[in-house]
């Protein structure tokens, strides 16, 4: 079979298995007992088994088929989740995702899984639970009930159906336990419907199962009669069978809920976002693309609106001005993504990062659903992890560094999502040790930044500025989680290079927060359109704090460079016609200050003209311009013309 | 046999692989690019896409010359690089047999060596300087 078409979707789909599998993973080692999660994680083993047999890649078939075992062992309650059991899991999910990456690059999965396969089949990875327990585990065994099959039993019941638990033992001695079991489960059919077998029926075919198997029957017959009906069958050994209660299963299921992190609303609708159509991303391009010239013509359309007199013309532009905006709302909406996409990867960071620094984390993350461009999401990821990797690495003590400091045992990271306004928020706060403002002193000395007397100087404010500076970096030790002082000016690059701005809040011993703030989409923003000269461009609106009038006498120099007074503050004055090669014809006595805002720093843009505001696609200038710093891109005006987009950023 | 799309320069004749070649289009409006090196004459709106345009002219150090109803952009695609180059006219496509395509001998003075010319094209007894596409679209990285 050419399996290659089917390459990427395989591929695709591995993915979202792997991510269900690490998130399920995580919960698991919350709940240790909860069978749903278990199942969970059963069911993406099972079916990326299923899809790596379908395409023949052999050593990814082996791997999960091995892990599946673990899994039914662990469903089974034959072996207890220890710590040591579930990094031996989440490495064979590193390993699943980096045999995925493998596929994808060269078609074929040869990744070594030997080692994986063995320390999967080594017993003192796994805790033996003693036989007897498995008697005790009635109630663990009623867990197993699924809420399809709890509905079944259920309706059974209200119809005077009974439902049964039956545990079959087959003779130590037997030879062909599958076809033992096979009778068992035709004679049982017999008597009622089988909802359910631990092991599964397709082990229990395979003979996975050790010497005995429980069921789960509805049926009219009494227990005796089915008891007697089983033990006749040659070499069972014996039969336990206990009347499962209506009752009783609500009872279970409610001890149950509490335990588990999500309701079982959650997960239905965890289940229901999985429906959905796959697009593919240059489908989505095209379709927002064209979404943008339409919004272009009906701009060029309004502008022509005004030669024409006619109401009907004129109601007619407008609905089409309506449409487009709800088009335009609906395709935005279509290329937001949760952030979710990016924050499902720190619970386990967090994990394997604690457990590697023997720190005690809890991370508590808010608003996943927050959605944002996927021009956006792309980008954020890197800026986060390294934040992340700041709190965990910088911000949170080790435990008895924190209780000595009165603080309890475990820190705690803050991840926030939300949107305020046109942008979206992320916070990253610790409760750990806050930024040592003497640490960073001596290291701005001791790196040749300043000199002793500047630092002194300095407030707690450029302090936290310093920060941000290419190259540095507070941590004593070079360690492998973040301190080779390529952390934080690349952050923020980052975000700036996306018009957003990091912020940062600190307090000693209280702890640490990271605040980004970023355009909810990059792709279409609203501006300012300016003349200068006769060229026309556009300023990004929120890169604009105000609009104001200056004359000639309100220019001052200072070493040589000119400055307005704005609020108070001393800004400098940045002429756009000498910073975008344009002549000045004769120097007007007033003139027009664009306030441009980076951060918390203020400059003014001196404009001949102001247009107005405008909603305008951004469109990119291309690789073979990427050098121009001051441009951050162009758009096409309704008449077609092109203004290009000043990269405030870049202006100062 | 290569297909290349013959660009004039006053008497000078260039070719371009015909592979390359997107479209060709009349002159229009071109919109200044501040800090741009001077051979990029702007950016134009070709339906909806902005496109970088570059002076053949000035990229080649010769005297620049007033566009008339001649002049052309030439839309060169090269892997994920989009330029256009404005040249005195094109309109001619010409088939040129491998045997009559030489590689240019780099030792020689007569190219320099930052020279955007790859092969030589022999049709009868005219010549045709092809360009080396990927040093025509990657100039810039090269330059700065």
């Amino acid at each position: 079979m050419d399996t290659n078409q089917y390459l990427e979707i395989f591929l695709e789909e591995s993915e979202e298995h792997i991510e269900s599998l690490n998130e399920n993973l995580l919960q698991l080692e919350k709940n240790p007992e909860d069978s749903h999660i278990i199942d969970e994680i059963f069911r993406s083993a099972h079916t990326l088994k299923g899809m790596a047999a379908t395409m023949g890649f052999e050593n990814m078939t082996r791997l999960t088929h091995k892990m599946e075992d673990v899994l039914q062992e662990i469903r089974s309650n034959s072996i207890k989740v220890t710590s040591n059991l579930m990094d031996v899991l989440f490495k064979c999910i590193d390993a699943l995702s980096s045999m995925t990456g493998i596929i994808s690059e060269s078609g074929n999965d040869s990744y070594d899984i030997e080692n994986l396969i063995e320390l999967l089949g080594t017993n003192n990875t796994k805790e033996e639970v003693a036989a007897t327990n498995i008697e005790n585990s009635k109630s663990l065994d009623n867990n197993n009930i699924n809420v399809y099959e709890k509905d079944i039993i259920e309706k059974a019941a209200s119809q005077g159906y009974k439902t049964y638990s039956i545990e079959v033992v087959i003779d130590k001695n037997c030879v062909m336990k599958s076809a033992r079991a096979f009778i068992v489960f035709n004679t049982l059919d017999n008597l009622g419907d089988i909802v359910d077998s631990t092991p599964s029926v397709e082990d229990i075919e395979d003979e996975k199962f050790d010497d005995r198997f429980t069921v789960h029957l509805i049926s009219k017959h009494e227990k005796d009669d089915i008891k007697s009906k089983l033990i006749s069958i040659s070499e069972i050994k014996n039969i336990n069978i206990e009347e499962l209660l209506y009752s009783k299963e609500i009872k279970d299921n409610k001890r149950l809920e509490p335990a588990n992190n999500l309701s079982s609303d959650d997960r239905i609708k965890h289940s229901k976002t999985n429906k959905s159509v796959r697009v593919d991303i240059e489908r989505l391009d095209n379709l927002m693309n064209l979404v943008s010239e339409l919004i272009i013509i009906k701009t060029r359309l309004e502008g022509l609106e005004s030669n024409e007199k006619n109401p009907d013309t004129i109601s007619t532009i407008e609905y089409l001005e309506r449409i487009t905006t709800n088009l335009h709302d609906a395709v935005m909406k279509v290329r937001m993504v949760p952030v979710e996409r990016v924050f499902n990867r720190f619970p386990r960071m967090v994990r394997d990062l604690s457990r590697e620094l023997n720190k005690k984390i809890t991370l508590n993350m808010y608003g996943q659903d927050t959605e944002v461009d996927r021009t956006v999401i792309d980008e954020i990821g890197d800026p986060l992890v390294h934040l992340m990797r700041n709190s965990i690495d910088h911000g949170i003590e080790t435990p008895d560094v924190r209780v000595k400091k009165g603080k309890p045992e475990t820190g705690v990271i803050n991840l926030k999502a939300y949107h305020e306004g046109n942008n979206v928020i992320i916070e990253v706060s610790d409760d750990g040790s806050g930024i040592n403002f003497e640490k960073v002193k001596n290291k701005a000395y001791e790196k040749g930044m300043l000199s002793a007397d500047e630092v002194e100087e300095l407030s707690n404010e450029k302090l936290v500025k310093l920060l941000f500076e290419p190259g540095f970096s507070t941590s004593d030790t070079i360690s492998d989680i973040s301190g080779r002082g390529v952390g934080l000016d690349v952050v923020k690059n980052k975000i700036e290079s996306l018009n957003g701005s990091i912020e940062v809040k600190t307090e000693v011993d209280k702890g640490t927060k990271f605040i980004i703030k970023l355009p909810l989409t990059l792709a279409i923003i609203q501006a300012l359109l300016v003349m200068v000269g006769n060229e026309k461009y556009a300023f990004p609106l929120n890169s604009i704090s105000e609009i104001v009038n200056k004359n000639k006498n309100e220019i001052h120099l200072v070493q040589g460079k000119e400055v307005v007074m704005y609020r108070g503050k001393v800004i400098p004055l940045i002429r756009l016609h000498n910073v975008l090669d344009l002549k000045l014809d004769e120097e007007s006595d007033n003139f027009i200050c664009v306030i441009i805002k980076k951060g918390d720093n203020l400059a003014a843009c001196s404009v001949d003209e102001l247009i107005g505001q405008q909603e305008i696609v951004i469109k990119p200038l291309g690789k073979y311009l990427s050098n121009v710093k001051i441009i951050a891109g162009a758009t096409i005006l309704g008449d077609g013309q092109v203004a290009l987009i000043i990269d405030s950023n870049n202006l100062f | 046999m290569s297909m290349f799309v013959v660009t004039r320069l006053g008497s000078e004749e260039y070719g371009i692989e015909i592979d390359k070649v997107q479209s060709i289009e009349k002159i229009t409006k071109i919109t200044r690019v501040p800090k741009a090196p001077s051979f990029v004459k702007g950016v134009i709106n070709l339906r909806g896409e902005i496109i970088p345009v570059i002076s053949l002219r000035m990229l080649l150090k010769l005297s620049e010359v007033e566009f008339d109803d001649d002049t052309r952009i030439v839309i060169i695609k090269n892997n994920d690089i989009i330029i256009g180059i404005i040249v005195d006219n094109a309109n001619e496509v010409v088939e040129i047999h491998d045997d009559n395509i030489d590689s240019i001998d780099v030792n020689s003075n007569l190219y320099k060596k930052e020279s955007f010319i790859g092969k030589i094209g022999k049709i009868g007894n005219r010549i045709l300087m092809i360009f080396d596409i990927d040093k025509l679209t990657t100039q810039q990285e090269v330059k700065l």
